[in-house]
């Protein structure tokens, strides 16, 4: 009997994992189910979609006629309600039902909302589906001011698009530093200047109390006080992984699915990846590392060997005019070479971190020059030689 | 187009060979200049300093109008300033009190008219010039042996010569030309030996048989040695001795008070080389010593000189084919000056201040004013200056806050003086800067007038250009200053050519045999004539029509015995011996790319590319013995001064030797004057200092971190511990390398000194290493580029194109410190072709064995030649280190 596969989630984690598997050859049946309706979709050019930078026909990832093609059972828009671990057995909010004998998890995450009052108030939403895009697209018609919580890459990217949009935007981020995670202090004041340079309001130190109104959102009231209107609240402050259906299945889960080297789970042929799994501790938000894990898992499914070892990835913010590249770690300690180049004339700002002859940072604001070659010295671990002291102004050979 | 081309032969400005010129002129602009074919100096060669004489012109920075105490005036205006000064002092305090110091690089024109103004009209014998610092010593040798300053060779007797000695001179850098004449000499006579006598080993010993490494300054002990051995072993010629010269017994026995082992121990030699130069000397017929520097730079350099000439005479090697005692001099017109009386102890005219010459002179000059007794020399005048005796000091073309020994001290001398004329074609000098009355002359490519060089061939130098501004010419001013001081009737000068024939009348007025400089033949050309002068070598008279090649190979001299003198002479080493606290011995000399202070050759980006900056050379156990290491900066003091420069490691220097080239001033570092170390200590006859030995300190300054700078205008670099500067092409603007303190706030000094409205800011604190771009409507104004470490410092030569202009794509990119486009050529060889040393290592590595074969695949060396030296020594050390 042909070996039956569920790929559960039709996120890009999905959709590379069952395009892997098919250009290997894999010869099993392959089922996919998924909560959106639509076939799965890139969900990072989702913010140049709502900018208008890019249209929503060029979001799939795979042709229709690709599951076709491969016989891939396609369920979309019919979320997973349970997993029984033992017998592999999945059950649908449709009632639909059917027994496994592998089963991939990539179910990914949702925004995480915070628990304050008044969070569940018609406008509020977060920035995750095509769908938001379309509530984002008739509030436009309508409303004047929204604000975005999270200055992170998600926040800024939402809120760049609504800015396109004609609404007066304003961004509340907890710290001091957008895009914390990515930037230091001097590139994410640049980048401060630079989303108000382009007409989106940055409040800095701003942490949300409670979203205020009644019957419709009226706007937030910050810690210290402060009250800021808006008839519209875009929450893009984090990822809660989606692993809730699974908790009954008896599957280890801490934050995520916890998985092994080998993207498996700890029950038998069921595997996790993507923004759902969790491996060594840690959860992953951005898509590079999930390639990574699909080109494991596939091995995995194939019977082939194969070992997921994270790599410091890097991270682009898509907003037009705008060019921010990061990778790596940019803590530099006192044994590491810190360059910085910064001209603030013309908006310029670069920062590389070299410990023991390789590449452990890249900062690049305004031009995103050598980015791509900075990306893989970071994560290959290469050392660079006596190129270190030109590797700002040129790749090495 | 090509009528607007001319092409016309005019002769270089630099050292004393006296090349031929074929200048190239459109639009009153000199284009391209090239070795004049038919000139017999050079036939058609040229140095790398003399090919990049167009690169010279252009009106940046020249002095352009007449000023006093700073502010600009008109010519009529400065020059009754000009006279009423001397006219007052000169009534109040005597003639004496007014002084004129003047320049080898003079026409003779204009230095005949200045020295006929002074001593023959305002009545001062205070009349010195810079070649008292040059060859004055060589000048009292050839007087003391022949009765006149006459240089008995030609060049072509370097060419037929079989023996050539070089003795303190490293012509391969000095004298480009003459030295490629040699080389090729050389090549063509297998028979031919070249022996280098310098204590330093330099370039020029590329072609000896026999490098003599000798202690500095026993060059007397070495010839007198050689006089003693000659006689010893039959090789003098006792029948000229007899028929030909005075004084030989004495000198003999003086010569034979010392041993070979106390000569080869003075001298610093092991006895079998001694020898084999002597044996050399003895058995080569057709010997030149050929003498620079090394020999007249000394406080006995005119004994040294009369040493030389004994051995010839002793041979009786006098103006014959290939053989004689040959001094080179330095500037383009020394052999000029001296043929009109610019030095103090001359009158005019090879004339000294006897009762004959002095009523000669006052005859032909009718005038009553002439002074009766010699001036004083140039270090003297100074210090006359310094002691306010003399008031009134007018300096042409030349700049003795550098060049004179105890340099700040004439620096103080001239600050405090009441009047001081400079005449110059540059506006800031360090001698510019102390004077009161500032006149524009006129320069090389704008001036007319004859020079002579070191084989007494007199050429016309030839106006090429309009002068800018109001640059006037230096015979012009003098005429018109005596016009106005009441002397129009002896100064009715329309012309050079005027001037120029009443000089030659006078060298045969109530001459008769008596004076060998005679050009009487040359008193009657007209304008056309003068125009049209071929070179022609003195005497130029009724007997010698055409020239004459070579003096007294007759035997007959212009003593007044008609005998030539042995001089018995004692060798004397040098005045100051070394002590605890000065252990070191600096030597001061040229380089191959600059002239003198730099006024000229420092606006060619191209010649600074070779040497960018001043340094000192030093052994590299002496470098190690005291804590200095290539590159850092060293502290050289003596009792008269300091001055900080870049130490360059040179196996070719013994220990304990240090060598600073003489160019580099304060308008180019931050403290690089080295006549600022050197003794006001002076030969006694001929009052030429001694530059070549000082005792002297070396220690390190620390510099916590360098720079290179390029920019558009010239930089506030008060703040720096050490600079230097060199200029970017037609005064576009100015690389600088400068040393700071620990932790210099770059950004809060560009913010003083810059008016940018963009700067890219590099920064790497673990290596020290911190750079600007700084730009103005996005041109480039700015380049910083520091670094810990003097040897990472990248070089902004790249720049030089670009400084001022609109910056190509992203200034943040300018802050690699290279063209990221181009490959690193390295430190520049071959000035002519621009091939840096990278490119000819790697073409040797890549199988290039030889220079011809770097000269066809690279073209480096084929032009001047200037670099081929250079090239020998990458082409050894390159395969050397290859086959290791």
């Amino acid at each position: 009997m042909t070996h039956r596969l569920a790929i559960i989630g039709t996120g890009m984690a999905g959709a590379r994992i069952v395009e892997a598997l098919i250009n290997e050859g894999y010869q099993g049946d392959i089922t996919m189910l998924g909560e959106e309706r639509i076939k799965p979709y890139n969900r990072i050019q989702l913010s140049t979609v709502l900018a208008g930078d890019k249209a929503i026909d060029g979001l799939p990832l795979l042709d229709d006629n690709w599951y076709q093609l491969h016989n891939i059972q396609l369920r979309s828009g019919d979320p997973v309600m349970r997993l029984d671990g033992e017998s592999r057995t999945i059950t649908t909010a449709s009632g639909w039902q059917q027994t496994f004998d592998s089963i991939v998890i990539a179910t990914g995450s949702r925004p995480f909302i915070p628990h304050i009052p008044g969070n569940n108030l018609p406008g509020v939403m977060a920035f995750r589906t095509l769908d938001d895009i379309a509530i984002m697209q008739s509030f436009a018609e309508q409303g004047e001011k929204v604000l975005v919580v999270g200055g992170g890459l998600l926040g800024l990217e939402a809120a760049y698009g609504l800015n396109k949009l004609g609404l007066d935007v304003t961004v509340l981020h907890h710290s001091d530093t957008l895009m914390n995670r990515q930037l230091d202090q001097h590139s994410a004041n640049m980048l401060k200047a630079s989303m108000e340079g382009s007409g989106v309001n940055i409040l800095t130190n701003a942490r949300t109390a409670t979203v205020t109104g009644t019957e419709q959102v009226t706007g937030i009231t910050l810690e210290d006080g402060r009250h800021l209107e808006a008839e519209l609240v875009v929450f893009a402050a984090g990822i809660t992984p989606n692993v809730e259906v699974f908790q009954s299945s008896g599957m280890a889960i801490k934050h995520g699915i916890v998985v092994d080297d080998q993207m498996r789970t700890s029950l038998p042929n069921i595997y996790a990846l993507g923004e759902c799994a969790e491996h060594n501790g840690v959860t992953v938000g951005i898509v590079a590392p999930i390639w990574d894990q699909a080109k494991v898992l596939t091995e995995t499914l194939l019977g082939r060997s194969a070992r997921y070892e994270p790599r410091e990835h890097s991270t682009q913010l898509k907003v037009s005019g705008i060019d921010v590249f990061s990778a790596g770690n940019l803590t530099a300690g006192e044994d590491s070479r810190d360059i910085v180049i910064n001209d603030p004339k013309a908006g310029i700002y670069r920062r590389l971190v070299i410990r023991d002859n390789r590449l452990q940072a890249a900062l690049l604001f305004g031009d995103k020059s050598l980015c791509s070659d900075y990306e893989a010295l970071i994560s290959s671990h290469k050392t660079l030689g006596d190129h270190e002291q030109q590797l700002m102004f040129t790749a090495p050979p | 187009m090509t009528e607007r081309t001319n092409t016309k032969d005019t002769t270089c400005p630099y050292c004393g060979v006296g090349c031929g010129v074929s200048a190239k002129v459109r639009d009153d602009q000199i284009i391209a200049v090239s070795g004049s074919e038919t000139h017999p100096a050079n036939l058609g060669a040229l140095c790398v300093k003399g090919s990049a004489l167009h690169e010279t012109m252009g009106s940046h920075g020249r002095l352009l109008h007449p000023s006093i105490n700073g502010q600009q005036t008109d010519w009529e205006t400065a020059l009754d300033t000009v006279a009423d000064r001397l006219r007052t002092i000169r009534e109040t305090h005597g003639p004496e009190a007014i002084a004129f110091y003047l320049s080898g690089q003079l026409l003779t024109e204009d230095y005949y008219v200045a020295n006929k103004l002074a001593k023959g009209f305002i009545g001062t014998g205070h009349v010195d010039t810079n070649s008292r610092l040059c060859m004055s010593s060589a000048v009292a040798s050839y007087k003391r042996a022949f009765g006149g300053d006459a240089v008995p060779c030609s060049y072509e007797d370097l060419e037929s010569c079989d023996l050539l000695v070089l003795v303190g001179s490293n012509a391969a850098w000095t004298h480009p030309v003459l030295y490629r004449r040699m080389v090729a000499a050389k090549n063509n006579n297998p028979d031919m030996r070249v022996v280098v006598i310098d204590p330093r080993r330099t370039a020029t010993c590329d072609i000896a048989d026999v490098h003599l490494a000798i202690t500095p300054g026993s060059d007397s002990f070495l010839f007198m040695g050689l006089l003693a051995w000659l006689h010893q072993h039959r090789a003098t010629d006792l029948d000229y001795i007899e028929a030909h010269t005075e004084g030989f017994a004495e000198t003999l026995a003086i010569a034979q008070q010392y041993s070979m082992d106390e000569i080869a121990s003075r001298a610093g030699l092991e006895q079998d080389t001694l020898t084999t130069f002597y044996q050399w000397f003895a058995d080569t017929e057709k010997t030149i010593t050929f003498y620079s520097q090394g020999i007249n730079q000394s406080s006995s350099g005119t004994d040294k000189g009369n040493a030389i000439i004994n051995c010839h005479l002793a041979t009786g090697r006098i103006g014959k084919v290939g053989a004689g005692p040959f001094s080179i001099t330095g500037q383009p017109n020394a052999m000029g000056g001296r043929e009109v009386g610019g030095l103090a102890n001359q009158l005019a005219a090879h004339m000294d201040y006897t009762p004959e010459a002095l009523e000669t002179v006052a005859a032909f000059w009718q005038t009553d004013n002439l002074c009766q007794q010699p001036g004083l020399k140039a270090v003297d005048l100074f210090d006359a200056v310094a002691e306010g005796k003399i008031k009134a000091i007018w300096i042409m073309g030349t700049n003795p806050v550098v060049s004179l020994p105890n340099a700040d001290k004439v620096k103080a001398a001239l600050q405090a003086c009441d009047t001081v004329i400079v005449s110059d074609c540059i506006a800031e000098t360090d001698t510019t800067a102390t004077a009161n009355i500032l006149l524009p002359a006129t320069s090389w490519g704008e001036k007319s007038g004859t020079v002579t060089n070191s084989e007494r061939r007199i050429s016309r130098q030839r106006s090429l250009t309009t002068p800018p501004g109001e640059a006037r010419h230096d015979w012009w001013i003098l005429t018109l200053v005596a016009h106005k001081l009441g002397f129009t009737h002896a100064f009715a000068y329309e012309s050079p050519r005027d001037v120029f024939v009443e000089h030659a009348a006078l060298s045969g007025f109530r001459n008769g045999g008596k004076r060998a400089f005679d050009i009487s033949a040359l008193s009657t050309l007209t304008q056309q004539q003068y125009d049209d002068l071929k070179p022609v070598q003195w005497p130029v008279n009724a007997t010698n029509p055409e020239g004459t090649k070579r003096l007294f190979g007759d035997g007959r001299f212009v003593t007044s015995s008609g005998r030539a003198q042995f001089i018995p002479l004692q060798p004397q080493g040098p005045r100051q011996e070394p002590s605890a606290t000065y252990p070191l011995i600096l030597n001061t000399g040229r380089i191959r790319d600059q002239w003198h202070t730099m006024t000229r050759t420092g606006r060619s980006q191209r010649l600074l590319n070779h040497i960018d900056a001043p340094f000192v050379l030093i052994n590299p156990s002496t470098a190690a013995d005291n804590n200095l290491a290539e590159g850092d900066l060293a502290e050289i003091s003596t009792r008269y001064g300091c001055i900080q420069v870049q130490v360059t490691l040179d196996e070719g220097l013994a220990e304990r030797q240090i060598f600073v080239p003489i160019h580099w001033n304060d308008q180019y570092a931050s403290r690089a004057r080295v006549d600022s170390l050197v003794a006001p200590l002076t030969d006694p006859v001929s009052g030429q200092p001694e530059f070549k030995y000082n005792p002297a300190a070396i220690k390190k300054v620390e510099t916590p971190q360098w720079a290179a700078l390029i920019c558009a205008e010239p930089l506030d670099c008060s703040d720096f511990i050490y600079w230097s500067m060199a200029p970017v092409a037609d005064g576009q603007g100015y690389c600088y390398r400068v040393a700071t303190a620990e932790n210099f706030d770059w950004q809060s000094y560009l913010n003083r000194v810059q008016e940018s409205d963009g700067c890219a800011h590099y920064s790497d604190p673990a290596m020290g290493d911190e750079r600007f771009i700084c730009y103005r409507q996005s041109q480039l104004t700015l380049g910083i580029f520091t670094h810990r470490d003097q040897k990472a410092l990248p070089s902004p030569d790249w720049l030089k194109d670009i400084i001022n202009k609109p910056i190509e794509g992203s200034p943040w990119l300018l802050l690699a410190g290279r063209d990221m486009a181009k490959s690193d050529k390295g430190r520049l060889i071959c000035s002519c072709f621009e091939v840096g040393e990278k490119q000819i290592i790697q073409a040797i590595v890549d199988g290039a064995c030889s220079v011809k074969h770097l000269g066809e695949q690279l073209k480096c060396g084929t032009n001047c030649g200037s670099c081929l030296p250079e090239l020998n020594h990458l082409v050894n050390q390159t395969l050397k280190i290859d086959a290791a």
